[in-house]
């Protein structure tokens, strides 16, 4: 009932709602990552250990690339460049989040206290139910967003239609 | 030029400029490196020789659970390597926690008594208790009375706004370092952010300082779990009497707490510091 409610409400959704859907997505990890990016790599990587559940060596690995990855594929999405790998890539981030999650209450039966998503000095401040319920949001909307074929207003329309702006009806 | 290469070279410029934008703004960045300050500025709340090869300057907050943790591994290093460490404890309390500022002004009425080590077990072996209390002010002043303070100048301290400065200036140190959670920790300089990391890297950070051989690695979870009643907050400062108070993980013992005690470093005052004040 309501997952077909959900989908109803997408198909009628205009092309203008599409791109500020987009440009929320882009815009949470963008932020995301660059707040990551303006502290020290310390930071990120001690809440990656604190999760205690992703293999050590990776951990280091982990805290120097997702920060540039949400930052850059954030970026594209807000502006529009290879939209539909970038919805992928950001979904990916989120089904990742939550798989970590699920695991970790699985395996630890805890969660942390916070989960770094925002950076450790981040304005936002999110409890860790409060990211759960974003990244599912966000894993919705970026799957919607990967099986749309045109973007309204973005790099991809421009680059590709010689120029021409596709307009919503 | 042709619809692909245009796309791809708008590509390859954007990324240019992103990474570009990102490392310039980052560079730019006001930051700390040092923090160890000069002797004559720190704080007096330490453990260990002044002259120590390793030297910890660590950020924590009453109220965090992830301190309270990290606190019982801190002890066991301490334990492990003595004489070899000064350990420079820095109040960090975070905005979320609603009681962590008077927790903090508690424990820095008891330094000025010489007995912060003793009310900062005292503090997180009962963080489940206060900081969900309505008034926590009165738990405050017990454990004060538990630990022998003089009252009435714990009292006047407890309302002193040179007290809360004190506190705030250490914070403001941590962010001026870009502290952005706790536990955080300096070894040497070396910034080691959560209890996992210092168990893993700060460990064999201080083991190749002092020139040891790494210690052979295992997962977090199977360190804690492979040495009960090794990290215990009873196992650094003399016991005063708490009872029931447990690390999550481990065993303390009152045995054990009077055991050790002896064989470790005493709260040092620094002449210099105290003379500033």
């Amino acid at each position: 009932m309501i997952l077909s409610s959900v989908q109803n409400g997408f198909k009628r959704a205009s092309p203008l709602v599409w791109l500020m859907a987009r440009v929320f997505l882009g815009l949470v990890f963008a932020y995301a990552g660059f707040s990551k990016l303006m502290e020290p790599m310390e930071n990120f990587r001690g809440a990656i250990a604190g999760y205690r559940i992703i293999p050590y060596f990776l951990v280091p690995w982990i805290a120097i690339t997702i920060p540039w990855i949400e930052f850059i594929f954030g970026m594209f999405a807000i502006l529009g460049y290879v939209t539909r790998t970038s919805a992928f890539v950001l979904g990916l981030l989120s089904f990742g989040f939550l798989a970590l999650m699920g695991l970790s209450k699985l395996f630890l039966g805890s969660l942390p206290a916070s989960c770094g998503c925002f950076g450790q000095g981040s304005f936002i401040q999110l409890t860790v139910g409060q990211d759960v319920l974003l990244n599912c949001f966000n894993f919705m909307l970026s799957v919607k967003l990967g099986s749309l074929k045109t973007h309204f207003l973005s790099l991809d329309t421009l680059l590709r239609k010689e120029g021409r702006l596709r307009l919503p009806p | 030029m042709n619809a692909d290469r245009r796309y791809l070279m708008t590509g390859m410029m954007l990324i240019f400029f992103l990474v570009t934008g990102v490392l310039v703004l980052k560079r730019n960045q006001p930051l700390a490196q040092n923090a160890n300050e000069p002797r004559e500025l720190s704080n007096s709340r330490g453990y260990g020789p002044y002259d120590a090869p390793v030297q910890i300057v660590e950020y924590s907050d009453f109220q965090c659970p992830a301190c309270k943790r990290a606190q019982a591994l801190v002890e066991k290093i301490l334990e492990d390597y003595p004489g070899k460490i000064r350990l420079n404890y820095r109040h960090f309390p975070l905005e979320g926690h609603r009681w962590s500022s008077l927790a903090h002004q508690a424990a820095e009425c008891a330094h000025q008594a010489g007995k912060f080590w003793e009310y900062q077990k005292r503090v997180y072996g009962d963080q489940a208790a206060w900081s969900v209390s309505i008034s926590p002010s009165d738990l405050f002043f017990q454990y004060a009375k538990d630990l022998n303070l003089d009252m009435d100048a714990f009292k006047t301290c407890m309302v002193d706004p040179e007290v809360r400065r004190r506190i705030m200036d250490d914070k403001s140190k941590g962010q001026r370092l870009q502290v952005k959670a706790t536990p955080t920790f300096f070894i040497n300089n070396q910034r080691i952010v959560g209890q996992v990391e210092l168990e893993i890297n700060g460990i064999d950070l201080i083991r190749q300082i002092l020139g040891l051989p790494p210690l052979p690695r295992m997962t977090p979870a199977s360190s804690m779990a492979s040495s009960p009643g090794t990290s215990t907050l009873s196992s650094l400062v003399p016991s005063i009497g708490v009872p029931g108070i447990q690390i999550p993980g481990t065993s303390a013992s009152p045995t054990v707490a009077i055991s050790a005690a002896s064989s470790v470093p005493q709260e040092q005052t620094n002449p210099q510091a105290v003379a500033s004040k």
